[in-house]
């Protein structure tokens, strides 16, 4: 049973048509989904089902071709480029497959990103990145480049910057660690990584753009 | 070699592949090349072959400099120039000449060309051979037998129709017979603008004349001797004439220069910021490809990485890059050499020949082997210098730089900061020139300026040198130039009509003066520029007269002498009251001219463009000092161009053997006078927006490649919440700070250019607010929209991409 009152996320009879030299390519079909608050979602399948494609609309970075998308209650699926910005901005965290960290911004600079687009005050901004890196205990690092630390440290950093907004929802892309600052956050993984969807609450198996299983882990989240 | 070879061929193969990249670093070096080889082209003949003859290093003219004389020289003497040649032993011998307009005749229309009374061993000092008949000999510059004359091979290629049996004719100058006696070689130019040469044949009295200044002694230095060694004598004999002839020689000093500097002087400035801007223009092309080869090399880590695996060194890929640089430079020369050829026709086309004619070794200006010889040497040069750092920095870690791929790792960082580098020190260039621009074009508006308030595209000037064998009284002067006068006041079209020695920027006459009651020191004098003029002068001209009266018909050749002077020298000397009724003379206390009452005091004219500070000036009746060789001012209601055929006719009417010559409206005149500043303005200009254009190019090109290697960091940037604003500031700010940064580190240079410019160029005020704005505020805009372009595009990746792992 769902809890209405508590869904984050709605999708109904989703689509997505890519168009490539006159050739229509079915990304996704028919995505009927729903995400309670909180909860830890894994999205897996083979290479090609549509799982980037499922995620890239999930983190308003693509809208659908067709159907219905609700984020927290709001329509979300025809809004402008600047609405979807602001939007992924203040709700969505993203952690990228490579961590994505900008080369030439060093580890203070990269968490604080996301408050910067965001118009947060100086004074805020570096309570809020001090507080993010010493979750993933990285506030040590916080000078360094991201070309001086390892993977793994390169992939707290990227958990920090996802999670320093206080977001409503983390995506997390193919990520290589587990997500346990989460700090309540809805969670929406892809992987294909089989001891990565463990963790997750439930997971949802695509197969050619379409939802082919659905499983509910007992475990709690972690 | 084999190798060397093979490198040639394969980087003949790499920029094939390349065609973009190539086309665009030979379009750069091109317009680099092109410019530095059309300025070197008029530089060389200026400044290194301004004149051709047999050793010609030990050639140096032997000039006076007059008390307090600080720039250029003054003439000298004939016996100054008898007691230098007498007592010195430095020069094999010393010859003399003196200008001097004749008047052409019996050969078509009446003709005045340029003359130049020499001594006869004139063409033996300069080793200087005819091409048809023979040079002066011994006592042929004796009075009396002065009747022989040789002839350019531009007037009697012009006049005479190339005919070699013109030796032996017989022609009329100033309306004396005189016998063709030879026609010199084409490539004989001295003075710069001789027609003919004809003896100078001074009487004893004139020999022995200390106090009147008119010759330029020319002489061939002895074998070993120097320069300095030479003047070093000459002062020594100076010093000894002063002693014995206080009077005329106190304050007197004499000055050696080699013949090339004597008349490469006045252009020497110029050419020297020419040079100095075209370098610049190179060195931004340079910067351009430089970073054009950094972009490239970054693409080709992995192909460097291949050939260190099978065993190349990093000095051989080294090699390879250098060698591809220089391989763009002589793709560059092809076009720098079809363009420099065209701009070399364009310059020389642009100037007008009555100014042509002065410029020494104008005609030589071309493409030859030594301005072809000189495009090599700068683009061999401009290809090792724009390929060094992307041959160091591309061969560099590349191991490293594999490993730090899609981490903006050390390697690319370095690079990105060297393409940064590049950009500055173009538009650190690029501000040095367009200020540079910007002041010569400025310092070109003042003097016109100057000069708007006499209306001079109204007023027709011509030249008329009444010869002396038919005009000898002053009386017969005065009824010509009355009689001319009246008569044009009378033609249709025609407002008024005055004579005068000067007109505005026509090169100014300066001499000493003497104020009745303010005698001076031994050795110092009051100088300034004399003009004696008609009536109508200061009508026809609209200089408001400040006090007193102008002249009129009660200044005649039989009445008291008077004299006008101007504000400046009013102040000066007769400060806080009237100069009128005070008494001037021309020369020196002891001169001979009689007092001259001052009668009216006028607004300043300045006569000579190059004076920073134009002396003040007097004036005398036109009648009372009738001269044989003047200007006549004609202001008209029509065109002024429209009313030659009527001031020929009126010339004709009153001596239908009396030539006019430099006819031009006064407008024409000015411009003429100040046509070195002019050129330079517009060579600066033409550089400025060369170095604008390039700056634009390798701006815009470092910010595209900066945002097709940053479209990864884009979209993640995007997918965190940056709007596309967000990221267009991120590279206009980007690119503001490279503008910044070379605007702080062009503006020292551009104020040492502009420094240097002033005290070079008349005209030019090193503290023009508005150049320095003006040309930042340009640069500014041009970058600013070199960075929108690319940054515009870079707000359109799309954040998906973020997802996708590289």
């Amino acid at each position: 049973m769902t809890d209405t009152n508590n869904v984050l996320i709605k999708m109904e009879g989703v689509k997505k048509v890519f168009l490539t030299d006159e050739v229509e390519t079915h990304a996704l079909e028919e995505i009927h989904l729903e995400i309670q608050r909180g909860q830890y979602v894994s999205i897996s399948g083979p290479s090609g089902c549509g799982k980037s494609t499922l995620l890239s609309i999930l983190g308003l970075l693509d809208s659908p071709t067709e159907g219905k998308y609700l984020l927290n209650g709001q329509p979300v699926a025809n809004l402008t480029a600047s609405e979807r910005t602001r939007i992924r901005n203040r709700e969505i965290g993203f952690i990228f497959q490579a961590f994505n960290l900008i080369g030439d911004l060093t580890v203070y600079e990269n968490v604080e990103l996301p408050l910067t687009y965001r118009g947060t005050s100086s004074a805020e901004r570096k309570q809020k990145v001090e507080h993010a890196l010493e979750r993933v205990g990285m506030a040590h690092r916080m000078r360094h480049y991201p070309s001086q630390l390892s993977g793994g440290q390169q992939q707290r950093v990227a958990v920090a910057r996802a999670l320093v907004g206080d977001p409503l929802i983390l995506m997390a892309d193919e990520p290589t660690g587990n997500l346990d600052s989460r700090n309540g956050a809805t969670i929406c993984m892809v992987t294909h990584d089989p001891r990565y969807a463990q963790f997750a609450d439930r997971t949802i198996r695509l197969f050619d753009g379409r939802v082919v299983e659905e499983t509910q882990e007992a475990h709690a989240a972690v | 070699m084999h190798s060397f070879l093979q490198d040639i061929r394969y980087g003949l193969r790499m920029l094939a592949k390349a065609p973009g990249i190539t086309l665009a670093a030979i379009f750069a070096f091109g317009l680099g090349i092109g410019a530095n080889t059309a300025t070197f082209s008029t530089a060389n003949t200026f400044l290194l072959h301004p004149i051709s003859f047999p050793e010609v290093d030990r050639l140096a003219m032997v000039m006076g400099r007059a008390p307090g004389q600080t720039e250029g020289w003054s003439e000298v003497s004939p016996a100054d120039f008898q007691e230098w040649r007498g007592q010195n032993h430095s020069f094999e011998t010393l010859a003399v000449y003196d200008w001097d307009d004749v008047n052409l005749t019996g050969v078509g229309e009446p003709l005045k060309v340029q003359g130049f009374r020499v001594s006869a061993n004139f063409f033996d000092v300069l080793r200087a051979k005819p091409a048809l008949g023979r040079t002066f000999v011994t006592g042929e510059d004796e009075p009396g037998r002065n009747q022989e004359v040789i002839l350019s091979n531009g007037l009697w290629r012009r006049q005479f129709g190339s005919d070699p049996a013109v030796i032996g004719r017989s022609i009329h100058l100033d309306g004396k017979p005189t016998q063709i006696i030879g026609v010199m070689a084409d490539e004989v130019r001295f003075p710069v603008s001789a027609e003919l040469w004809i003896p100078l044949a001074l009487s004893p009295p004139e020999r022995a004349s200390r106090s009147v200044r008119y010759l330029n002694p020319v002489g061939r230095l002895r074998p070993g001797v120097t320069l300095a060694h030479a003047q070093a004598e000459l002062s020594t004999i100076q010093n000894r004439l002063r002693g014995s002839f206080p009077d005329t020689e106190t304050g007197w000093g004499v000055q050696a220069m080699r013949l090339g500097d004597f008349i490469s002087g006045p252009g020497r400035g110029y050419n020297l910021m020419s040079l100095i801007a075209v370098g610049f223009v190179l060195l931004i092309a340079c910067s351009n490809v430089a970073n054009l080869l950094l972009a490239r090399s970054s693409a080709r880590q992995n192909e460097f990485a291949i050939r260190v695996a099978l065993g190349a060194s990093r000095a051989r890929l080294m090699r390879q890059v250098v060698i591809e640089s220089v391989l763009l430079a002589i793709g560059g020369t092809v076009v720098g050499l079809l363009l420099g050829s065209w701009w070399i026709s364009l310059i020389r086309l642009s100037m007008p020949p009555e100014v042509a004619r002065y410029i020494p070794g104008w005609s030589q200006v071309r493409l030859d082997h030594d301005v072809f010889l000189y495009t090599l040497t700068i683009a061999l040069i401009a290809g090792i210098l724009a390929g060094i750092v992307p041959a160091f920095q591309g061969t560099k870690n590349f191991n490293q730089s594999l490993k730090e791929a899609g981490r903006g790792g050390g390697s690319s960082r370095s690079r990105a900061r060297f393409r940064s580098a590049f950009v500055v020190i173009e538009v650190a260039l690029s501000l040095v020139l367009l200020v540079g621009a910007g002041l010569m074009a400025k310092g070109v508006e003042t003097l016109l300026h100057l000069n708007f308030k006499f209306s001079p595209q109204s007023v027709l000037t011509f030249r008329v040198a009444l010869p002396h064998s038919r005009y000898e009284t002053p009386q017969q002067r005065v009824a010509f130039f009355d009689s001319l006068t009246e008569r044009l006041k009378r033609s249709p079209g025609v407002q008024s009509s005055a004579v005068a020695i000067q007109v505005p920027f026509a090169g100014g006459n300066s001499n000493s003066f003497s104020i009745e009651g303010q005698p001076v020191q031994p050795g110092e004098f009051h100088e300034a520029e004399y003009n004696d003029i008609g009536a109508s002068y200061f009508q026809l001209l609209h200089v408001p007269l400040a006090d007193g009266r102008e002249f009129d018909d009660r200044d005649s050749a039989d009445s008291p002498p008077v004299a006008i002077v101007s504000e400046g020298l009013a102040k000066r000397y007769w400060p806080g009251r009237s100069a009128v009724g005070h008494r001037v003379k021309p020369g020196g206390e002891d001169s001979k001219e009689r007092w001259a009452t001052v009668v009216g005091v006028v607004a300043e004219v300045n006569y000579n463009p190059w004076r920073h500070d134009p002396p003040p000036e007097i004036y005398f009746p036109f009648r009372q000092r009738p001269a044989s060789n003047v200007y006549m001012a004609v202001r008209t209601t029509e065109d002024p161009k429209a009313l030659l055929p009527v001031v020929r006719s009126v010339v004709s009417s009153i001596d239908p053997d009396q030539p006019i010559f430099d006819v031009y409206p006064l407008d024409h005149v000015i411009s003429n006078s100040i046509i070195g500043l002019t050129y330079v303005a517009v060579m600066m200009g033409v550089f400025g927006f060369m170095a604008l254009v390039l700056s634009a190019v390798g701006v815009s090109g470092v910010m595209a490649y900066a945002v097709s290697q940053r479209t990864h960091e884009i979209g993640v940037r995007m997918a965190i919440g940056a709007r596309p604003n967000d990221v267009l500031g991120l590279f206009i700010f980007n690119g503001l700070k490279l503008l910044l940064l070379g605007v702080v580190i062009g503006l020292p240079l551009a104020f040492a250019l502009a420094r240097l410019l002033s005290s070079l160029l008349f005209g030019v005020q090193s503290n023009d607010f508005t150049s320095f704005f003006g040309g930042g505020l340009l640069l500014a805009v041009v970058v600013f929209f070199a960075c929108y372009i690319p940054a515009r595009a870079a707000t359109r990746v799309d954040p998906i991409i973020a997802l996708r792992y590289e």
